[in-house]
Parts: C-alpha cells; structure tokens; sequence
C-alpha cells in the first residue's frame, strides 16, 4: 500500500493512495514530490487546492473515476485546460464545482486517522489566506 | 438615495441601495451603521467577500428583491444569517445545506474595479478590515 504525507507548516497528515482509479493515481504518486501554494476553495466548500505543473499528473486529461463529492479528508484530481492538475484536499463539507455548476474529480487518495492538525491549517486558510504545502511520498510503517 | 461608504485597506467606494425594493434590509443594514467588521472571502459562493456581523443580523425581517445569483458591484444581504455580501465577480448565494435566496441591497457606483482588487485578496491573502457607514 503506498502512503503520501502531506505537510502544512507543522501540521502533517498521512494518506493512502486509492487504488480506485490507478492511471491518476499512479500519475500521482509518481508526481510527487508537488510543492506548492493551497489556496481555500472559493465555489467548493471546506477544501483547499493547489496547482501544479508536475509530470506525469499535469498531462492527464481525462477523470478516471468522476466524483463531485470531496469527502472529508479526500484529495481528488482534476485536470485543467492550461497544462496543470488541480489538486483538492477537502477538510469538510466540499463539492467539486466551478462557476458553471458542478464538475468532476478523480479521487486519489484518503486520509489516514482524523489528521486535526492538517484539517485545521487548511481551515486556517480561509481567513488567513494562501499557504505553502508540501505532498510527498510517506515511509510505508505498514 | 442611501448611499453607503465602504472602506477596505485604504481603498473606499460608494454604494448606492434600493430604498424602495429592499426598505426593511436596507433600514436594518443602516440601523447597524457605522460598522467595522471584516471581509472574508466566500468559500462556496464563488466570486465575493462576506461580512459576517451580529448587528447585522435580523431574523424577522424578510428577505426582498429576492435574488440568489451574484454579478459584479452587487451588494447583498442575508439578514436570518447576518451575510453582507459584496461581489467582485459572478457568485451565488448558497451554503453547505444547498442555494438561499438574499436580498438585492444595492450596487457599487463609485470605484468598483479597485474595491473589487481588495475583495480578491481576501482569497489569497484572508480576511481584511471594512469600515461601512452612511455615504453622503
């Protein structure tokens, strides 16, 4: 089982990689390590995204699995038109929805445990603003 | 006219409110004047910043000229939720429990694309100071 951490400041959690749909999640996973800035979703809820530029993620143009809900402790994927992945973590109630209703994602990853700490920075940056984060791969303790 | 002064990081502009459209909220949004409270960008209704203040809130009073959609300059309010809601861009009224209708308060008149630049960095930068009170 392949495990990524995600780390916010001081506050980290551990995910597991989804085996749901393996072509984004193996682009994924071989993305990492994705460093970044999150910014709290504006249409979507209790998430925040980050954009990134990394291969092989950014070249995937099809949702594999297209869900709209990001469940607490989600992160899904989604491409966007100018050559990058959108990457949301959800820390709460969240939808993937853009200006034109709603859209669709593809689910890579979950979070292990409540990760309080992780949830809260996000949260933290809805009145705090945008934050650096960092995705990496974890040492699989399994 | 009621006019209403609202100031953000230095940067202030003139709001104009539907007196005969939306008496009751406008009466209840100038009853808490002058306020000083904060912007916080909006996390699912998409292009706008919110104020969310107790003097602002009035349950009992309705909600008028009912809208649920947001375009740039428009100047909401949610008077059961406390919500004044300013928008930069295209939005919609709408919370974890699905869309609400609000009440279409006003538009912004004067000096809309630089309040509305101050309004877009409460999303990357967080919340920002607002002082609102009676225009001339």
């Amino acid at each position: 089982m392949k495990r990524i951490e995600v780390r916010v400041g001081d506050a980290t959690a551990r995910y597991t990689l989804l085996e749901d749909a393996p072509k984004t999640a193996e682009a994924f996973w071989e993305s990492l390590p994705i460093e970044g800035v999150i910014t709290h979703a504006r249409w979507a809820g209790s998430a925040v995204w980050v954009k990134t530029p990394n291969q092989p993620i950014a070249a995937l143009d099809d949702i594999e699995l297209p869900v709209t809900s990001i469940y607490p402790g989600t992160i899904v994927v989604r491409p966007n038109p100018r050559g990058v992945a959108e990457v949301f973590m959800s820390y709460g109630v969240a939808e993937s929805r853009g200006p034109l209703g709603r859209t669709y994602a593809t689910p890579v990853a979950e979070l292990e445990g409540d990760g309080k700490a992780l949830m809260g920075a996000f949260g933290d940056t809805w009145q705090g603003g945008s934050t650096s984060v960092s995705i990496s791969r974890a040492e699989d303790r399994s | 006219m009621t006019k209403l002064r609202i100031t953000i990081d230095g940067v202030s502009a003139v709001a104009e409110l539907k007196d005969a459209a939306a008496p009751a909220g406008v009466a209840a949004v100038v009853g808490a004047l002058p306020l000083r409270t904060r912007f916080v960008h909006a996390s699912r209704s998409g292009n706008c910043a919110v104020a969310h203040d107790a003097s602002l809130q009035h349950p009992s009073v309705g909600i008028e000229g009912q809208v649920s959609m947001y375009y740039p300059g428009m100047l909401a309010y949610d008077p059961a939720r406390g919500h004044l809601v300013l928008a930069y861009g295209q939005g919609q009224a709408r919370s974890n429990t699905g869309t609400h209708w609000v009440t279409y308060l006003g538009d912004v008149v004067e000096n809309l694309a630089e309040l509305a630049v101050k309004l877009q960095d409460t999303r990357d930068h967080g919340a920002l100071d607002v002082r609102i009170e009676l225009g001339e």
